[in-house]
């Protein structure tokens, strides 16, 4: 049987994972040493976002009709341990989830790199990527627009919107898509299992 | 010796090599299969064979498929 070689495409992006997996890692932790660092010394800078309703925009002129809520950010300068812990773990929470996409996708890359992708294993990580879509955008999107929140109302700007969404939609197709694509491998798996015990 | 797959298959590689004064290995080469794939096949873990395999291994061991497989329920 003729060895696997893996495509270069394949090669290419399992080593762009593992680059990514290691930069993610390390912002991570310049997120905790740097939180560490301003708590001891201060002068560190967070920020927090926020939509403002249009009610609360005054100085437009009355030709001017803003229909939504106006993104903002609200710089806090010379954060306090409180706010830098609020930001951390604010984004410690989106690193979070981007750690383990990205640590299910090298799964996956690697055992197609392997010319082994038709595994139990991988309809897992198919399944688990499904879950993290589905659920954990929507829920991470939530917390942070919580944590934003907290941050805004520790300011002497207070907090300025209050609308929590959660962004269901997009996250529910593209989770339903990769769901779909767990069960084109389970099957796949089957069908390997099949081939593997024919002489 | 016949060994019996869960499929009920029953394969007599083992008699049919003695018989013939073959081992595996040169049996593999003559039908270009790897030592491997034929273990599977003697041990009764095969889930299928293939025409073309089957008609190998009747050809070097100059048999027909019922001297090799057998049914045994």
């Amino acid at each position: 049987m003729a060895e696997h070689r893996p495509s270069t495409p394949t090669r290419v992006a399992t080593n762009l994972i593992t680059v990514l997996i290691v930069l993610t890692m390390l912002f991570a932790a310049y997120l905790v040493g740097r939180a560490l660092v301003g708590a001891i010394s201060g002068g560190e800078e967070v920020v927090a976002h926020q939509e403002v309703p249009a009610d609360r925009l005054e100085s437009l002129p009355s030709s001017v009709v803003v229909s939504r809520e106006v993104p903002v950010t609200i710089r806090i300068q010379d954060a306090d341990g409180s706010q830098l812990a609020l930001a951390t773990a604010r984004d410690l929470v989106v690193v979070g989830l981007g750690l383990g996409l990205l640590w299910l996708v090298r799964g996956l890359l690697l055992s197609v790199r392997a010319g082994d992708p038709f595994t139990a294993a991988n309809v897992r990580r198919l399944r688990a990527l499904a879950l993290l879509v589905m659920v954990g955008f929507p829920l991470v999107g939530y917390v942070v627009q919580l944590f934003d929140g907290w941050l805004a109302s520790s300011t002497s700007v207070g907090e300025l919107g209050s609308t929590y969404r959660l962004a269901l939609s997009g996250p529910l197709i593209a989770g339903l898509g990769i769901f779909v694509l767990s069960e084109v491998f389970a099957h796949g798996v089957a069908l390997r299992e099949d081939v593997e015990g024919t002489v | 010796m016949t060994i019996v797959s869960e499929q009920g298959i029953g394969v007599r590689l083992d008699d049919l090599l003695a018989d013939r004064e073959m081992t595996l290995t040169e049996l593999a080469d003559r039908v270009d299969l790897t030592v491997v794939n034929l273990s599977v096949l003697k041990n009764g873990r095969a889930r299928a064979i293939r025409f073309s395999t089957l008609a190998a291994l009747c050809a070097a061991l100059d048999c027909q498929p019922g001297d090799l497989l057998t049914y045994e329920g």
